[in-house]
């Protein structure tokens, strides 16, 4: 009888163990998994990885890498993520492939002590895909120090994320993945300011946990004989000032005292045909065509000095990345619809395989903004005038079509706004 | 410090923990294994240098006892009336410091040169309301040799420090907690029922406790945004937040204990079923009503100057006044020593002048009301005339709560005054109901949604309670679909919408603060 109780206790507890991994697959935030998973799921490797924060994140497309490079390479960067997380994502992804090289991001190295410079939701994203195993032990009990909810509330994903039964979406019953290697890009375009060089002097580094865990990122990468590459990623004149570009310095030497190299985007903007005015997405991160510029300069700089090869033509890569690049296209196209400017969807939907025609009440108002005037420039894009029973109230509608077949692939409907003077969906 | 509240993930843990220590402790040995987890509970829970008032009442305790068993004589008395005195000017130094500081405060404001005293500056030890009344029942109970006097001092110091006990009792009797020092083997019927009952607590506070705070809450915090019905809606929800919060943390320590062999006490007999005011205190808190009855009412009526006034008051106006003198010497003694424990003059004003009033008036008016009711021919057995006496207690208590729940006299008194101006024409607003204002709260549709499906899950287990059967039990008869279903169930609920992890603290029990 007791035995049978046993067994009986022993199935329920499976049951609801059962229960709760799926309530947790459910509940968990997906950012982390969506960016990192396929990562995780490789089988090919990767020649270069990408770590850091969101300046990174947004910065290396690694499916343009292969497409014009035939470079493997994985971005596993993400928003707001310290040098310590970087670390700890680091050690993950050299146990899981042997890379040539590894570019980390500059931006949130910091100094400062007792400071895991980063925010509650930013740690989730970088460390929730972690396999269970000793680094991510590691990472947790580090991230548990600095956050209610301690250990727990990165452990465990329903103890984190079980409040968002009013935030669910059909996406959160589905495993959702990136096909661009980890990484976003964005397509809107800001005019930002180009910066000055002020100085080559070099602030005297506090020895806080940032730089306690790079220096452990640069001790890893010699022991695993992985060329590390500190990467400042451009940014306009407001970020970097002189007191952050003599940080960069100091940072950039330390990174040469422990065998590592470095690239100062912020001095070669010129060089590698950055413009200011059409590069940036936002105030503080890249756009596709600044993403070009960057990887192109990459590209040149890991064939140089860490000897990666073209693998277009290796039959033991092309077949899965050419698989991933179709399927990363036909994912760009699915999720059209959550671009909501007008000229971030025109961006994201051109390319080599598709047709957009725009149909608009006013095509003046198109031409008042820059940004939209330089979008329909470069798409090579005539809008048409259309009446009230194509646009449906609306004042602007954008088509997509297969550019082969004439095939429909997406539609968006946008409204003018007179104050910002863009088009913006609901 | 490790947070180590009982709905805490680090609880949970430290219980598994504290129960495979416990099981594979040879069974001479449990009790020290018991204690020894007891006292590192309480060095996670609260300041580890408050366990010496645990160690000062257990040595009173210890000794006092000891000695009156070895001696006699009017010695005695004073040995084992100190030893009480000392434990109760004790919790009156940390626990009952409002009384002093209020009084010394008045006092300083009317004579300049009475000083004005403040609080001591060390914190005061966790659950020294209730275990201040264990041992004052511990040292009575041997003194009237209703108990033998444990001579070993550690197993005494177990029956202060048992560690499910610490948060918000029960209050037990040293005769109901012998069990401690006892050999349990392991027994996976005892676990599974202590495991549901903690699981039944969870629930209780983290999912409709915590969200009956937060409409609570919304209304204290503003009120001049919440006025009219908001007053109602928070004076009518108060007494079921108590309720879930203060028998959600029983659940736990019954459930705690069950997983160690130990039956503990119940507190709570649906309270909310009694018919009368005094019906509802033999329901809530049961515990501390049965102490208060054993050890203040029940000696007060037996004492001789209690019964020469019921003698005296019995030949000038009859044996019925003699009686109710008696009676309401006893329950004014009781609902003082009740109203005192609570730690504030506002519970002594609540318990008093509300209940002692309230309770012995019925009591002396309730010949007269028989009598009223059979002239207006009601018929006292209908299901309408119990229902409506249930609201009638409820909404009495409901009054009292008002009193506990504001920060002070005037305070409950204005609310009050608020509940009554809420009814007028102008101030009537029942449209809150229905225009979104419940959002103010924070709370979603779904959570309200969540307290409905929450109160009819309390009322079904009560209504079965009732019947004298236990939710529990009933499911443990029913088929292995229903049994497990319902279980898997209610972890769902507390998983999902449990009101706790990060950015979410959970507020601390409401009768931790005792």
């Amino acid at each position: 009888m007791k035995m049978k109780k046993t067994v009986s206790a022993f199935i329920f507890i499976c049951l609801a163990a059962v229960m709760l991994l799926t309530l947790s697959h459910i509940f968990r935030d997906k950012k982390s998994w969506y960016y990192k998973s396929e990562f995780m799921n490789s089988q090919t490797g990767f020649d270069a990885l990408f770590l850091g924060a969101s300046r990174m994140h947004e910065a290396v497309d690694p499916i343009y890498l292969w497409k014009e490079y035939g470079i493997t390479s994985y971005n596993l960067a993400s928003a707001g993520e310290s040098v310590q997380m970087t670390y700890y994502v680091l050690a993950e992804a050299l146990e899981q492939c042997s890379p040539k090289v590894v570019f980390i991001d500059a931006a949130k190295i910091s100094d400062e002590e007792n400071s895991i410079n980063s925010g509650y939701g930013f740690v989730h994203e970088s460390i929730d895909f972690l396999p269970f195993n000793k680094n991510k032990l590691e990472a947790v009990s580090y991230a548990g120090k600095f956050f209610d909810g301690g250990i727990p509330a990165f452990l465990s994903m329903l103890y984190a994320y079980h409040g968002r039964y009013d935030d669910l979406k059909a996406e959160d019953f589905k495993n959702e993945v990136n096909y661009d290697k980890g990484a976003y890009i964005m397509t809107s375009v800001l005019k930002r300011d180009e910066p000055f060089i002020f100085t080559d002097e070099k602030k005297e580094l506090k020895n806080g946990d940032g730089i306690k865990y790079y220096k452990k990122i640069l001790s890893l990468c010699r022991q695993k004989n992985v060329l590390c590459v500190l990467t400042d990623i451009p940014v306009d004149a407001s970020v970097y000032t002189e007191e952050r570009q003599r940080y960069l310095n100091a940072l950039i030497s330390l990174t040469e005292e422990n065998g590592g190299k470095s690239i100062a985007f912020n001095t070669l903007t010129g060089s590698i045909g950055l413009d200011y005015n059409y590069c940036f997405g936002d105030t503080g991160h890249l756009n596709f065509l600044g993403v070009e510029k960057v990887c192109d300069y990459l590209a040149a700089y890991m064939k140089n000095e860490a000897g990666v090869v073209d693998h277009r033509n290796d039959s033991g890569y092309s077949a899965s990345w050419n698989e991933d690049v179709f399927k990363w296209d036909k994912q760009r196209i699915d999720t059209l619809n959550e671009r909501k400017d007008a000229v971030e969807y025109i961006f994201a939907a051109a390319g080599n395989d598709t047709d957009l025609t725009l149909y608009v009440k006013n095509p003046k108002k198109l031409y008042n903004e820059y940004a939209m005037d330089f979008c329909l420039e470069s798409c090579g894009i005539e809008p048409l005038t259309a009446d009230e029973d194509i646009l449906g109230g609306y004042d602007l509608k954008i088509e997509v079509r297969n550019k082969q077949d004439g095939q429909f692939l997406s539609e968006q409907y946008f409204e003018y706004n007179d104050r910002s003077g863009l088009f913006t969906a609901e | 410090m490790i947070s180590l509240g009982i709905t805490s993930f680090t609880f949970l843990i430290f219980i598994l923990v504290a129960a495979i220590v416990y099981y594979l402790t040879p069974g001479t040995f449990q009790w020290i294994s018991l204690l020894s987890l007891s006292v590192i509970f309480y060095c996670l829970a609260a300041a580890p240098y408050t366990v010496i008032y645990i160690l000062i009442s257990t040595i009173t305790a210890y000794f006092s006892t000891l000695y009156a068993e070895k001696h006699q004589g009017g010695r005695v008395t004073a040995v084992i009336i100190s030893a009480v005195i000392i434990n109760i000017l004790i919790w009156f130094l940390f626990k009952g410091n409002a009384y002093w500081i209020q009084l010394s405060s008045f006092l300083h404001a009317r004579i300049p040169s009475f000083p004005a005293l403040e609080a001591v500056p060390l914190a005061a030890s966790l659950g020294m309301g209730f275990y201040t009344c264990q041992i004052i029942s511990y040292i009575t109970d041997c003194c009237w040799q209703n108990a033998v006097p444990q001579r070993n001092f550690f197993k005494l110091l177990l029956f202060l420090m048992f560690f499910p006990l610490l948060t918000s009792g029960p209050i037990c009797r040293y005769n109901e907690l012998t069990v401690l020092y006892e050999r349990h083997t392991f027994d996976i019927d005892s676990f599974e029922r202590g495991t549901q009952r903690i699981l039944w607590g969870f629930f209780k506070k983290l999912v409709l406790a915590e969200r009956l705070a937060a409409v609570v809450n919304t209304v204290d915090k503003d009120p001049l945004k919440c006025t009219g019905l908001w007053l109602w809606i928070a004076f009518l929800s108060y007494p079921l937040e108590l309720y879930s919060d203060f028998s959600g943390s029983i659940d736990i320590a019954l459930g705690t204990a069950e997983l160690f062999g130990i039956i503990l006490p119940e507190n709570f007999n649906n309270p909310f079923f009694s018919e009368t005011s005094q019906e509802l205190w033999q329901r809530w808190h049961m515990t501390l009503g049965n102490w208060a009855r054993d050890y203040i009412m029940y000696p007060v009526l037996k004492s001789e100057k209690t019964i020469a006034l019921s003698s005296a008051v019995k030949k000038r106006f009859g044996k019925r006044a003699g009686k109710l003198a008696s009676l309401g010497v006893g329950m004014f003694m009781t609902w003082l020593v009740m109203g005192i424990w609570h730690g504030n003059y506002k519970y002594i004003l609540g318990c008093v002048v509300f209940y002692f009033t309230l309770m012995f008036l019925y009591e002396a008016f309730s010949p007269a009301l028989k009598k009223l009711n059979q002239r207006l021919g009601i018929r006292e057995q209908s299901f309408s005339w119990k229902l409506f006496r249930r609201i009638r207690t409820y909404l009495l208590f409901c009054v009292f709560l008002v009193f506990f729940r504001a920060d002070g006299v005037s305070p409950a008194l204005k609310m009050l005054e608020g509940l009554a101006a809420a009814l007028t024409p102008g101030n009537f607003n029942p449209w809150i109901l229905v225009d979104g204002s419940l959002s103010m709260t924070g709370l979603s549709f779904t959570d309200l949604s969540v307290i409905l499906l929450s109160l009819l899950l309390l009322l079904l287990a009560a209504l079965m309670r009732e019947k004298k059967v236990h939710a529990r039990y009933w499911i443990a008869e029913q088929g292995i679909v229903f049994r497990w279903g319902a279980w898997l169930f209610l972890l769902f609920l507390v998983v999902i919408y449990g009101k706790y992890g990060p950015g979410y603290r959970a507020a601390d029990f409401i009768y931790q603060g005792f």
